[in-house]
């Protein structure tokens, strides 16, 4: 509505005004139409659960056990996160070192995370520490065991943030070197230093290239989450399956808890857009 | 900077070398000390270990190991680790001791410490309810069986197992396939799927067949039990074999295994849990 009136306050011609109109006609059309496709999907979804024959009986008794895990799937992936954006900037600063050794081990870094799964990290940074521990103690390092014998949680949040910090440096690479090269030059000729430069001009703008792509590892997050759930860690995902293979009904469990796996996604989108529009505000156009 | 570093080292070296020569207690004296033993569990069978109505753990498992707490004088706390990770030993102090049904099997012991059984249970097969063509055990030659992956089951079919003061005997048929799952349940779950849609027949514990088609698929799992159990694996209380000192708590676990014997206590538990007895004579 903002649109066409401001367009009318600018004296456009009414036949142009008119397409305009029926343009917008046909955006909004066009939205609801994929809003009704989208319910009718929904509809045909749990249409198909009921015909599955699922015990929903089942299911709503243990929906609230298992919520009760929420807070430790929060917790680790809130915490991973965060130490993925440090580790990532660390990373993507050492990518485009040209310090050879800084290069090089941020190059092995991002290479060796991103070649292994992350199911193998996981337990290598639950079972394979306590072990090098145990021979570095042999070594003469006494007592350095029991630093390296990590509990679960830190472990898993450990594993996690050190994998997706290895993708996100990638991420924030892509993002500061998106800058413009007039925007170095600029900074240069003002006679910033390197550092200053990279902190005053470069990393504020590619910030805003960052952020919306880090929303989405959060997501992602989230969802690998579970896999703390191995070393025994009562989140989510532990609790439907241990319920599910108790009662032997693993399918309603499972069902449940990625139901609640996608509305916490649901949540998290919205968040993102909004985020994504803030980040958004001060663009202009290429000429600008 | 370099030689702050180094200093740095020097500084760090002194204090884990300080540590070191600091007394070396037993496992048993730091369990003592603590006032808590913490106790590994798999919360993945029913009636050995599981997740209650309240969502808390209970079961056989769960209850001797409040009564082996008990009996050492400590209180009891639980952690519930993946299966492979307790098996695979390395520990590293997350728990001391597993009660968790675990059969003494010869790769087992050379990363772990066993106690004497404190129960022992038979190994089941079982096919779908509304099967009629498999009569006997011989039937299933051929067939497709479904298993817990690394278990007992598994080693088993695979002609793969060695107990310790076990004699098996092998089947003399093979499986046409044998289809393993992270965990028993998941085979009994395929197995109630239907007659021969994934599986013909699965390899278990016997409680747990029994439980699952007692309680288990909302209104007991369609499952029947076939012949006689092929062998007896007798269970162990397990100690991390990486941690030193631990053969004082293995000689009290054994003392106190042993006057759970004698008073009945686990004779009463397995009637309660299993509803019938499970543990071996002496």
């Amino acid at each position: 509505m903002n649109q066409t009136d401001s367009i009318t306050r600018r004296g456009i011609p009414p036949e142009a005004l008119e397409t305009m109109r029926r343009i917008d006609a046909r955006r909004s059309n066009f939205n609801r139409n994929i809003k009704i496709s989208l319910a009718v999907m929904v509809a045909l979804m749990v249409l198909g659960l009921v015909v599955l024959g699922l015990d929903f009986k089942f299911m709503a008794k243990w929906l609230g056990f298992i919520l009760t895990g929420l807070g430790f799937t929060l917790l680790v992936s809130v915490l991973a996160i965060s130490l993925a954006c440090v580790l990532s900037v660390i990373g993507a600063l050492g990518r485009l070192s040209r310090n050879p050794i800084f290069n090089a081990m941020a190059t092995l870094y991002v290479s060796l995370i991103r070649g292994t799964p992350l199911l193998v990290q996981v337990y290598m940074w639950y079972l394979a520490l306590p072990q090098i521990g145990g021979a570095l103690q042999e070594l003469g390092f006494v007592g350095v065991q029991k630093y390296l014998t990590l509990p679960a949680i830190p472990a898993g949040i450990m594993a996690l943030a050190v994998c997706y910090g290895a993708y996100m440096t990638e991420t924030v690479r892509a993002g500061i070197q998106s800058i413009k090269i007039g925007q170095n030059e600029a900074a240069k000729a003002l006679g910033m230093t390197g550092a200053q430069t990279m902190r005053r001009v470069v990393f504020p703008q590619a910030l805003r290239v960052i952020i919306p792509p880090v929303s989405n590892e959060f997501i992602a997050m989230v969802k690998d989450s579970s896999l703390v759930s191995l070393m025994g860690v009562w989140e989510l995902s532990f609790r439907a399956i241990k319920i599910g293979r108790r009662y032997f009904q693993s399918l309603e469990m499972l069902i449940l808890v990625a139901v609640i796996y996608w509305v916490m996604c649901i949540i998290l989108q919205t968040v993102q857009e909004r985020i994504e529009k803030h980040m958004a505000r001060g663009e202009r156009g290429e000429n600008g | 900077m370099k030689k702050l570093f180094f200093v740095g080292l020097l500084i760090v070296s002194f204090v884990f070398v300080g540590a070191g020569s600091a007394f070396a207690a037993s496992v048993l004296d730091e369990i003592m000390a603590a006032g808590v033993i913490k106790v590994s569990t798999d919360a993945n069978y029913a009636p050995q270990s599981f997740l209650n109505d309240k969502g808390e753990l209970e079961g056989f498992d769960i209850s001797v190991a409040k009564e082996v707490a008990k009996r050492l004088g400590v209180k009891v706390e639980f952690v519930t680790p993946d299966w492979d990770l307790i098996t695979s030993g390395n520990w590293g102090k997350r728990w001391d001791i597993s009660i968790g049904s675990m059969t003494p099997t010869k790769e087992r012991t050379q990363a772990l410490h066993f106690t004497m059984p404190y129960y022992s249970t038979p190994a089941q097969f079982a096919v779908h309810k509304d099967n009629t063509s498999i009569k006997s055990i011989k039937d299933l030659a051929g067939k497709r069986i479904g298993v817990g992956t690394e278990t007992t089951y598994d080693r088993y079919l695979n002609k793969d197992l060695e107990l310790v003061g076990v004699k098996i005997r092998y089947l003399d048929w093979k499986a046409s396939k044998v289809t393993t799952y992270p965990t028993d349940a998941n085979a009994i779950e395929d197995i109630a799927l239907g007659d021969g849609v994934r599986l013909d027949a699965v390899l278990t514990a016997k409680p747990t067949i029994f439980e699952a088609s007692k309680a288990g698929c909302g209104g007991g799992c369609p499952v029947k039990m076939l012949g006689e159990p092929v062998f007896y694996e007798h269970l162990s209380v397990a100690l991390d074999k990486s941690r030193p000192n631990s053969e004082s708590l293995l000689k009290k676990l054994n003392e106190i295994i042993d006057s759970m014997y004698k008073d009945g206590t686990l004779v009463d538990l397995s009637m309660q849990f299993y509803g019938t007895n499970l543990i071996p004579k002496l």
